[in-house]
């Protein structure tokens, strides 16, 4: 225990391990921001970087490019309705009524409070618990993850807006979307129209940034000489009161950002939108209503994300299995400097475990100082002149969308996925679904399959285990209860009950 | 302005102009470009991003690694072909092009390409859980032999390692499991782990820790001999004679730039990264994640790359996925 | 219910059309083969595809209409509403045109080109405002994007900057 302690305050006695864990976090927070530069591509530059520093060194660095890239892209979804990264893109749905309220500066408060908060329960769950959340972690089998998904993509039904048959229409073709390219189990090209261009997949980051970025400079550009929105940044610290009353909610989106992104191929992306699902299920008063500035529909996503990262360390601390992409690029950059990432790491290395919690811990404080510290700022980039933000925004998708694989076919993509996404919103379709769609799809599509291989192609055997699995029990039950409450006779039953309740009290 | 230093920015622009042979004499001019053709942190990119900063410091310039995927590489192999053949642009690719013909994904593979270095090769491993009741490799064969169909084998889809290795014991021994795909080894490692199946054939750095911790069990290398990072694992030709003569066999990972590129700039990428290869930092990397060095090049590295092309395959052939039969494209039985 | 925005009903008998096309291409992957062939998620994905445009169909006639002279005034309204020529038209114009020179030009010349361009389009305050903005961008964002997180953008061949030393 002693040890562990020695071990834990190490980066914090090492005026050069703060310097790079603050350097980090704040470069971090700037990739985060940007839409295009993600931190997967930036922790694999770092690789080659800090390829002659020592391990402490370069693992101090990465761990704060992550926490601050995964906090930082709420900040341009929130302000400009494009969210910097995929783990942001939940947060704009609230974050960004609030910006049109003028409440910037208030909902980044409330996202960096949150997000601390959520990176810190995530850094405690790896440090006390991490070699049990990995043993579960290893139960999900793959029809789990199908439920997971099915889960997830249930929330297409509360972000519909006017119509949920445009919601559902809007939530197939971002699966549509999903699909395109080589089928990653039978190796046959799908949608692909014979082009060679199209083997590779359309990435989902391609159409993220069409859908949110471009359509949203279309609609921008239509009205450029409309009111721009005074922010008001004199209060951005959220107080007390505003943390306690949002506690309850933050603690259980935690929970599932930690659980989510320790599961091996689901990270802060999926954790926030399904962190988001629960928000709208679960609170029955919230400040606004959900969609048009609910604070609530903010703390959620903020509190999941940041909470994934503590996440996704744990199967790859306690296992040598990544979380998600980036602690698979991490476990790439364990290697190369000579460490052997697997079951033994916290045996044979066990220093780089707590000096990994105390290094995260770091991050965490880093992030707190620098997202308050940077919101006047930001929240007069909004105050810009439309006119001079859209072209910039235009530019940076254009060499956003082309980092993501060097691909041209990307951003052509990109470009017509932003012109549809405009008819769409005029027409009153939603984009959140699409996003969802191209996001929980593939992996419906592979664990369907999966799970189906797995029972010998036998649906009787498929449903007996989604009954016998104490796992896929609870997540059928769950699903099937969700599925029930959104059907239109439930709804009216229920608003009926509640009605007949109110008149008894009143 | 210095009117020299002018007149010097002239003189190398027109030199690009006049681009070849006059160029590559001192190769190389300018930064050059990496593509890896799989992702962050998969064990190609882990490779590239290892041995690249030891190429870099024998180049004297460095080399932008950028990963390009999609399509098992074929993207970023056909990709890089299409670059000019300066020497500038390298492709960072692993086994998978020399299926691309037989698969239909693409007209090209290694054969347009020219081999700066064929690093290592990876060996592959057959692995259950520890809590399995097989405990040889023989085991694990009586059983699936006694219920054909029912027993459970990870794979990471058609034409990838464990569905190849499972294809080669089907032409040896009588071998019907059920395959279920997953996204890569470690994906497939994870699977083990939690009993969702049952084994699985990988490469020897996906499983050597966990064999290590003792959760998982390694039952037989696919390989002539045992290797020193498996110690006490048979080989298997130890129970399967017959399966000899596809070894050696396993991924591979190597640097390569297109045929046509001038001698001159081979040369010197060539001398490069053998330096890098000889780096005993990097064999050490190499070696503690189960592959067996190469660092081979030119014509030894062109008979490695054809023999494992006709071996592979013929296997996918016989397995009976393939889109184009190997004869087509004048690959010759192994 | 809304009243519908000009050119709404036509959007969905498209996007009708849209989703019949993407079954048939489904369904062209693996036909009704077995239930866990590459197919058969896409193909079930686009059929409900097509129910809900069906649905948007049916429930775009049953909404109040635009009060437009017939087809004309409706496109009199499209014109002016959804697709105005200026700013909508013309910057998409703009955008595409950019896409189209990035690999001709390169991405720094093209990018140069697109923001001197739409700021000049766009912001109308003066050509030498245009030109300064849309230097000092392109030039902070090679400089984030090439020479920090070492992206290779797109480069003209005939315009090698690396030789000179500024690229590279």
């Amino acid at each position: 225990m002693e040890q562990s302690l020695s071990y834990f305050i190490m980066a914090w006695t090492d005026p050069y391990l703060i310097f790079l864990t603050a350097a980090g976090t704040f470069a971090g927070i700037y990739v985060g921001v940007i839409p295009g530069l993600s931190v997967t591509m930036a922790v694999s530059i770092l690789i080659s970087f800090t390829f002659t520093w020592d391990v402490n060194e370069a693992l101090a660095v990465m761990a704060g490019v992550f926490l601050g890239g995964v906090y930082g892209g709420s900040r341009t979804a929130i302000m400009i309705n494009i969210p910097g990264a995929p783990a942001a893109i939940a947060a704009g749905f609230d974050g960004y009524p609030l910006a049109k309220l003028g409440l910037a500066g208030m909902a980044i408060g409330v996202s960096t409070t949150v997000s601390f908060f959520g990176a810190l329960f995530g850094i405690a769950i790896l440090a006390a618990a991490a070699p049990i959340v990995s043993e579960f972690a290893l139960m999900f089998a793959p029809r789990d993850y199908l439920l997971l998904a099915i889960l997830g993509i249930i929330l297409i039904g509360a972000l519909s807006g006017e119509s949920l048959a445009k919601g559902i229409f809007c939530g197939v073709l971002g699966v549509l979307i999903g699909t395109v390219g080589l089928d990653p189990i039978s190796a046959q090209p799908r949608l692909t129209f014979g082009s060679m261009a199209l083997m590779g997949g359309i990435h989902y980051v391609a159409a993220m940034i069409g859908f949110f970025g471009i359509s949203e400079v279309l609609v921008q550009t239509l009205d450029l000489k409309k009111k721009i929105i005074k922010q008001k940044v004199d209060k951005i610290l959220p107080s007390w009161s505003v943390i306690l009353k949002h506690l309850p909610l933050s603690l259980r989106c935690s929970a599932i950002g930690t659980i989510i992104g320790a599961l091996p191929g689901a990270g802060g992306d999926i954790a926030a939108l399904m962190a988001y699902g629960h928000a709208v299920r679960s609170v029955k008063k919230p400040t606004r209503p959900f969609g048009e500035g609910a604070v609530e529909g903010l703390v959620a996503p903020e509190a999941a994300c940041s909470s994934a990262v503590g996440g996704a360390y744990i199967p790859m601390m306690t296992l040598g299995i990544p979380g998600d992409a980036v602690t698979a690029v991490l476990i790439g950059a364990l290697y190369i400097h000579g460490l052997k990432p697997g079951p033994m790491l916290m045996i044979e290395t066990p220093h780089l475990f707590w000096f990994t919690v105390g290094n995260l811990v770091m991050a965490s404080v880093f992030l707190l100082i620098f997202g308050l510290t940077g919101i006047r700022a930001f929240a007069k980039m909004v105050e810009m002149p439309p006119a001079l933000l859209m072209p910039i925004i235009v530019i940076l998708s254009v060499v956003g969308t082309y980092s993501i694989q060097n691909s041209l076919t990307d951003v052509y993509w990109m470009l017509a996925f932003g012109i549809f996404g405009y008819f769409l919103k005029t027409y009153g379709f939603q984009i959140g679904p699409i996003i969802l769609g191209v996001i929980l799809g593939p992996i419906m599509d592979i664990s369907f399959r999966r799970a189906i291989i797995t029972v010998r192609g036998d649906l009787g055997d498929f449903f007996l285990d989604l009954l016998v699995n104490p796992i896929s029990l609870v997540l059928t039950a769950a699903t099937v209860g969700l599925l029930i409450g959104q059907t239109p006779v439930w709804k009216r039953y229920a608003a009926g009950r509640r009605a007949k309740k109110e008149a008894a009290a009143g | 302005m210095h009117i020299k230093h002018f007149i010097g920015a002239v003189a190398a622009l027109s030199m690009t102009v006049a681009a070849g042979a006059g160029m590559a004499a001192d190769f190389p001019a300018k930064d050059l470009q990496g593509v890896i053709m799989w992702g962050a942190g998969g064990a190609t990119d882990v490779v590239a991003r290892a041995v690249t900063p030891l190429a870099e410091a024998a180049l004297g310039k460095s080399i932008v690694l950028t990963n390009k995927t999609g399509g098992t590489g074929a993207i970023a192999t056909t990709y890089v072909r299409s670059r000019p053949s300066d020497g500038y642009t390298m492709l960072y690719g692993a086994e998978n092009p020399q299926m691309y013909k037989v698969l239909g994904l693409a007209e090209i593979d290694y054969d347009n390409y020219y081999a700066v270095n064929v690093l290592a090769r990876g060996v592959a491993v057959v692995v259950v859980n520890a809590d399995s009741p097989w405990k040889t490799f023989k085991d694990l064969v009586a059983d699936v032999q006694k219920r054909p169909g029912q027993v459970k084998m990870g794979t990471t889809g058609v034409g990838g390692l464990p569905h190849t290795v499972g294809s080669m014991l089907k032409t040896v021994i009588k071998f019907d499991v059920t395959a279920v795909p997953f996204d890569g080894e470690g994906p497939g490692i994870t699977a083990l782990l939690g009993n969702h199946i049952e084994f699985i054939p990988v490469g020897i750095g996906a499983a050597a820790e966990h064999v290590k911790s003792g959760r998982v069990r390694a039952l037989s290398v696919v390989n002539g001999e045992s290797v020193p990072s498996m110690p006490g694992v048979p080989p298997i030709v130890a129970d399967f004679p017959d399966f000899g003569k596809y070894l050696p066999w396993g991924p591979f990972y190597g640097v390569f730039v297109n045929r046509d590129t001038p001698d001159a700039a081979k040369t010197a990428l060539t001398a490069a990264f053998k330096k890098a290869a000889d780096d005993p930092k990097f064999a050490e990397m190499m070696q503690g994640r189960g592959n067996v060095m190469m660092n081979i090049s030119g014509a030894e590295a062109d008979t490695f790359l054809t023999k494992w092309r006709s071996v592979s395959s013929w296997i996918l052939q016989d397995a009976g996925v393939t889109k184009e039969s190997p004869e087509k494209f004048g690959i010759p039985k192994p | 219910m809304r009243r519908l925005n000009p050119g709404e009903t036509a959007f969905g008998y498209l996007m009708l059309a849209f989703s019949l096309f993407l079954l048939y291409q489904t369904y062209k992957i693996a036909g009704f083969s077995s239930i866990d062939s590459g197919g058969a998620y896409p193909m079930f994905a686009a059929a409900l595809m097509v129910i809900s445009s069906v649905a948007v169909v049916i429930r775009n006639r049953r909404s109040p209409k635009v009060e437009a002279a017939g087809p004309a005034g409706e496109w009199r309204r499209f014109r002016r509403e959804v697709a105005p020529p200026y700013p909508l038209i013309g910057y998409v114009g703009i955008i595409v045109l950019y896409m189209l020179l990035v690999l001709p030009l390169g991405f720094n010349v093209s990018s140069f080109l697109f923001l001197f361009g739409s700021f000049w389009y766009l912001y109308r305050k003066g050509i030498w405002l245009a030109l300064g903005l849309s230097i000092g961008s392109v030039v902070s964002i090679y400089i984030v994007f090439r020479l920090v997180f070492r992206v290779i953008l797109p480069e003209a061949d005939w315009l090698d900057l690396s030789l000179i030393g500024l690229g590279g």
